[in-house]
């Protein structure tokens, strides 16, 4: 069995300074992994993202996290993936790890994801350059979460997570105004996930969203936004022998190669 | 000249404050509900849920404020989902 912590948004800012440590601290008795899903400070300043690297610098599981716009609102993107690296951290952005868990192996792929909405009601790559450029960054990252899933499956791993920002699926925004879905996610990532294949998504972002759904292709999507769960993180217990294959009803050879191990 | 702003812009305002400002919060439903103003989402501490109602209370002065906002918890789980 694969335990793996979730949590997103946790917005800290300079005066949240030891808030999430204590129930952080307690992670090795209850979980393999700590998956942080964007959203890690309130402004995007680096003295914000130190706060972050203290929160979970020296836990005793590995800490493995995406951005969210929040991270990237002062242009500090880059130098926040540093410090938080020097922490620790694996910074994911369209890259992938592999973690030994008793004697198996998990492989997170990440990217923050961008917005665009869902089928049938999503934007095109069309018009003023701003429109075009919107669509292609959500392109850019679905592309760049559907490679590193691949990675995962050539690297042997038995299970695999997608951890994003924005969400895949309309269903775990259920409590947000329909009207701003396509701010919230994009369709995108759902199927680069289901094209690739993937055991569970982990997200963020929709803070009045629901926890549970599902892509169109089967993969269980959990929205960890730290409203939405109320807690200082989520846990889900997957057990990679028993696992169906994510990519059941469009068997793809990287699907396949999931179940080699 | 001296008809009042229409409430909608109001709220409109009242959100880019929100935003903009050292709370940075985007995440809250700010509405009008007949008469009122409905706040309503989850926040990290009570000092930042009185800012954000102290903000409401200046921007939004004169006006009826409803407000549901909860503060997250940060306790460790008490269980885990098992995913077959
Ligand atoms: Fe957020
Ligand atoms: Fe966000």
């Amino acid at each position: 069995m694969i335990r793996v912590a979730a949590v997103g948004d946790i917005h800290l800012g300079e005066d949240s300074r030891g808030v999430l440590r204590p129930a952080f601290d307690t992670l090795g008795e209850s979980a393999d992994v700590l998956l942080l899903a964007g959203d890690l400070t309130r402004h995007g300043t680096v003295a914000e993202a130190r706060v972050v690297a203290e929160e979970v610098e020296g836990l005793p599981v590995p800490v493995v996290a995406v951005l969210g716009n929040h991270d990237y609102h002062d242009d500090a993107q880059h130098a926040i993936t540093e410090v938080l690296g020097d922490a620790g951290v694996e910074v994911l952005e369209g890259s992938s790890v592999v973690i030994p868990v008793q004697g198996t192996r998990l492989g997170i792929a990440g990217t923050k994801g961008f917005g665009g909405g869902f089928p049938g009601r999503s934007a095109g790559e069309f018009g003023e350059p701003v429109m075009k450029a919107f669509v292609r960054h959500s392109r850019d990252c679905a592309q760049g979460l559907e490679r590193a899933l691949r990675e995962l499956a050539d690297r042997e791993c038995t299970t695999r997570i997608a951890l994003t920002h924005f969400s895949p699926v309309p269903d775990t925004l259920a409590g947000e105004p329909l009207e701003i879905f396509p701010f919230l996610g994009s369709y995108l990532l759902a199927e680069a996930m289901d094209e690739a294949g993937a055991d569970l998504a982990v997200h963020g972002h929709a803070h009045l969203g629901a926890e549970h759904g599902v892509t169109p292709g089967g993969v269980r999507v959990r929205n960890v936004a730290q409203p939405v769960i109320g807690k200082a993180f989520a846990i889900y217990h997957l057990h990679p022998s028993a696992q169906k294959p994510a990519t059941a009803t469009q068997p793809s050879p990287t699907g396949s190669e999931r179940v080699r191990t | 000249m001296n008809t009042p702003e229409p409430t909608e812009y109001r709220i409109e305002h009242f959100r880019d404050r929100l935003a903009g400002g050292e709370l940075a919060e985007l995440g809250l439903l700010v509405e009008l509900r007949g008469a009122s103003v409905l706040i309503r989402g989850s926040v990290p501490s009570a000092a930042y849920r009185d800012r954000v109602l102290d903000l409401a209370r200046t921007e939004l002065a004169g006006l009826a404020i409803h407000a549901d906002v909860v503060v997250a918890g940060h306790a460790q789980p008490d269980r885990a989902e098992d995913l077959p």
